[in-house]
């Protein structure tokens, strides 16, 4: 019998809100749950950003992270199990109390509600079919899978002219529950150790795919970043060159061997 | 040009001109309303939807990504006379350009929204007709103003100037300068980003055949032609709007309505000032 490699996951999440913005305008979120082998469940990371233009996305996407990881979350990223997500998420939504200051924010909130693009990723390190990922996205969020340097898969498969201003998403609204349910995309790919998946935020994931089609060895770029303050000027310098000025938000969860001794959490 | 976004760094301006002169009187074509009433509704109904979309959340105050101004001419209420002046609420009708989230404070009333429905919309501006049409000197006034706006926003996407009418100008020339002389005098005053915008809607009581955002004047009666030259060019945000609410519109199309009718106004303003607020760079 062959034994596999104990295997873990190294996870790490900078952010960044829009230049010059308090952190608390910060409308992207993430979150990261260890897996739980006793119940079967494997590590699960999740990137969210929420429309700048969308009500309250701030708490829209609070919500979407602490369920998506917490134990009320799909109990697979399957398409029924998402849109059954979705579902009791607009149904919590909904009936949460508020005292509206004036009725511009009553209307706003019924009328367009709030919505924000997902990416959500389970890592099965313990699997019997070996170690991967299998991951689902509504929006521009992006997932990258880098394997020796080199990327080997991404989800969504949307190309660097394919951002925009309005992207599909996860929205508060129950008369977007059948469009959320059928653009969904799912991907999944085997995982090896040293492999790292890097879930980002459009900003990001834009100025990647342009990087990388110029031959910029970009991957190696924020592999090296180990600190929010680097991660902070890091991105201040690619917003002078051109990044969009956005929320930035980065996932790095990387395959080692062994357990994991320090789980670091960057905000 | 135009490709600034509206941000609190950055806010934009947007102007109501109104007609109020007595032809505002008429009954529109197709609807119970006059004139007078479809416009205020119209202005009303912008900017509710402006409000809106600067609200983020039920317990924080507006962001400021608009500064507004209403302005009628023929009619003034205020002066009982005739004559041009700002159509703001009473609270702030000493001023012209004000920020959105002042003008969300004091609306003149809000709508009733009927027994045990949520309260209706408010209202901030109120019909009004009488006298004559002098466009000259609403031109003079808005100008004076927007060129102090334009002044304190120099980053700003260019203000937007939206101008209803059903009639012919009665003060031109004016300071020996026609209407179409004031017009362009507007439309220079710029920001970084572009010249101001000037949109015109023509109202026709009647069920005359409509014209929307076109491309030339041919075939347009009077005063037809001469609005379409004062017009601008649609900048690509509105193009874009256009396009988003399934509106046509060529290569040259300017932002002028001929002979709309109040559906077809609705549609012309929010093409001209409903815009994606885009906090990209903060103050």
């Amino acid at each position: 019998m062959r034994l596999m490699p104990e295997l873990s996951l190294q996870t790490v999440v900078f952010h960044e809100p829009k230049p010059g913005a308090p952190d608390s305008e910060w409308e992207d979120g993430a979150g990261y749950r260890a897996a739980d082998p006793g119940l079967g469940r494997p590590d699960r990371l999740v990137v969210l950003d929420g429309a700048t233009t969308a009500y309250d996305a701030v708490h829209w996407v609070a919500q979407l992270v602490g369920s998506f990881v917490g134990p009320d979350g799909p109990a697979a990223l399957t398409r029924d199990d998402l849109d059954g997500w979705f579902g009791r998420m607009q149904e919590r939504w909904a009936a949460q109390p508020r005292e509206f200051h004036n009725i511009y924010a009553e209307h706003k909130l019924q009328a367009e509600g709030s919505f924000a693009t997902f990416l959500g990723c389970d890592v099965h390190l313990l699997d019997r079919e070996g170690p991967h990922w299998r991951g689902a996205a509504l929006g521009d969020a992006v997932l990258f899978h880098i394997q020796g340097g080199q990327l080997v898969a991404q989800l969504p498969t949307i190309t660097a002219d394919g951002f925009g201003y309005n992207p599909d998403g996860v929205f508060t609204r129950p008369s977007e529950r059948d469009r959320m349910r059928s653009r969904l995309a799912f991907e999944g790919h085997r995982l090896q150790v040293g492999d790292v998946l890097y879930l980002v935020t459009d900003a990001l994931a834009h100025w990647l795919l342009c990087a990388a089609a110029t031959g910029t060895d970009c991957w190696q770029e924020v592999a090296e970043i180990q600190h929010p303050r680097a991660f902070r000027r890091w991105v201040a310098e690619q917003r002078d060159n051109g990044m969009k000025h956005d929320d930035v938000t980065m996932l790095r969860a990387e395959v080692a061997a062994g357990d994991v001794e320090v789980l670091v959490l960057c905000r | 040009m135009y490709s600034q976004t509206f941000s609190r760094q950055n806010p934009g301006c947007i102007i109501f001109l109104v007609d109020r002169s007595d032809s505002m009187r008429a009954s529109w074509g197709g609807s119970n309303l006059t004139l007078a009433q479809g416009a205020a509704q119209a202005i009303n109904k912008m900017l509710f939807e402006l409000c809106v979309k600067s609200t983020k959340v039920h317990d924080a105050p507006m962001y400021l990504y608009f500064y507004v101004g209403i302005y009628g001419y023929g009619l003034c209420p205020r002066r009982s006379g005739e004559g041009v002046e700002s159509a703001l609420p009473v609270a702030l009708a000493d001023r012209f350009i004000v920020p959105l989230p002042e003008l969300a404070d004091h609306p003149l009333r809000v709508q009733d929204g009927g027994p045990g429905a949520r309260p209706g919309l408010p209202v901030w501006y109120e019909p009004a007709h009488g006298y004559s049409t002098p466009a000259c000197a609403a031109f003079e006034m808005v100008g004076s103003h927007v060129k102090e706006w334009v002044a304190a926003f120099p980053s700003s996407f260019p203000p937007i100037v939206c101008h209803m009418t059903d009639g012919l100008v009665t003060d031109s020339p004016y300071k020996d300068v026609d209407l179409a002389g004031w017009a362009r005098r507007l439309t220079q005053i710029s920001t970084d980003h572009g010249t101001t915008l000037l949109l015109n809607a023509f109202l026709s009581p009647s069920d005359a055949t409509m014209t929307l955002f076109p491309d030339n004047a041919r075939g347009l009666p009077a005063p037809g032609p001469g609005l379409f030259e004062m017009s601008s060019p649609l900048p690509e945000p509105m193009v874009h709007n256009a396009a988003a609410a399934d509106i046509p519109v060529g290569s040259g199309a300017r932002g002028f309505v001929f002979n709309a009718d109040f559906a077809t106004l609705v549609k012309f303003l929010a093409v001209g000032t409903q815009f994606n607020v885009h906090d990209e760079t903060y103050a």
